[in-house]
């Protein structure tokens, strides 16, 4: 019996199944409303990529936390930046399983970060607020 | 069939809620948007199916974005929340991305249907 299981979790690790796929390109995203980008195109072209991921683990099939979010992903990349939107992105989910064990899931984003011009009649969003509260 | 039913496992996620997407078709120097907001509900969807725990095809949230707006190259979106509706019989499963965001107009793109 002991060896039955033994096996069985020897053996989990072979039915893990991992993958990566892209969810589109973007030429912008933005969690709040803009009204323009502050910077000349040529400038943007030097700037650098930025890459963050929002990843979610979960136990059998149920997830430990919020659901993985593309928001969350943008807000988490632009952290540590002066940019307040992400130009020339890049999405993909990915996922890791070990059937009906363990696994993680979540959006994983690439962009650069760029400062923009902001429309201060409209509501801004959750980073915009916490950004806020924090300054 | 009954098994099967009793098995049935369903869901709706919010995978994306943005304020702008700005679709890859848009060059960024046309984003200008001083009457950003103006323009007109749009949906659209990407699906796929799935056999046993095998996808036919994978799920894209730029396609569900090319749906919603046609295939235009001077528009963004604005208010755009996408999400996940997923059902799933161990045999036979379904999946699809809902978007749903306010279409707008860049500056010198002809109006949108419906815009004031």
């Amino acid at each position: 019996m002991r060896r039955t299981l033994a096996a069985l979790l020897a053996a989990l690790p072979l039915l893990s199944a991992a993958c990566r796929f892209d969810q589109g390109h973007f030429t912008m995203l933005s969690d709040f409303p803009v009204q323009a980008v502050d910077l000349p195109e040529d400038e943007i072209d030097r700037l650098p990529y930025v890459e963050a991921s929002d990843i979610v683990p979960f136990i059998v099939v149920l997830p430990i936390g919020e659901r993985p979010s593309v928001e969350r992903a943008l807000q988490n990349a632009l952290l540590g930046t002066n940019g307040d939107v992400l130009v020339d992105v890049t999405v993909e989910k990915e996922w890791f399983w070990i059937p009906f064990v363990y696994g993680w899931q979540g959006y994983h984003i690439r962009g650069k970060p760029v400062k923009v011009l902001h429309a201060p009649d409209r509501p801004r969003t959750r980073r915009s607020r916490l950004l806020q509260e924090h300054r | 069939m009954l098994v099967l039913g009793a098995m049935l496992a369903g869901c709706r996620t919010t995978e994306m809620q943005l304020s702008l997407v700005v679709p890859a078709t848009v060059d960024l120097s046309r984003v200008s948007l001083d009457r950003i907001g103006e323009g007109v509900t749009v949906e659209g969807e990407d699906a796929a199916s799935f056999v046993l725990l095998l996808p036919l095809n994978v799920l894209n949230m730029e396609d569900a974005i090319q749906d919603a707006i046609g295939g235009r190259d001077d528009v963004v979106l604005v208010d755009v929340v996408i999400e996940r509706v997923f059902w799933w019989t161990v045999l036979y499963g379904e999946a699809r991305l809902e978007l749903r965001g306010v279409m707008v107009p860049l500056p010198g793109a002809p109006g949108v249907e419906g815009t004031p």
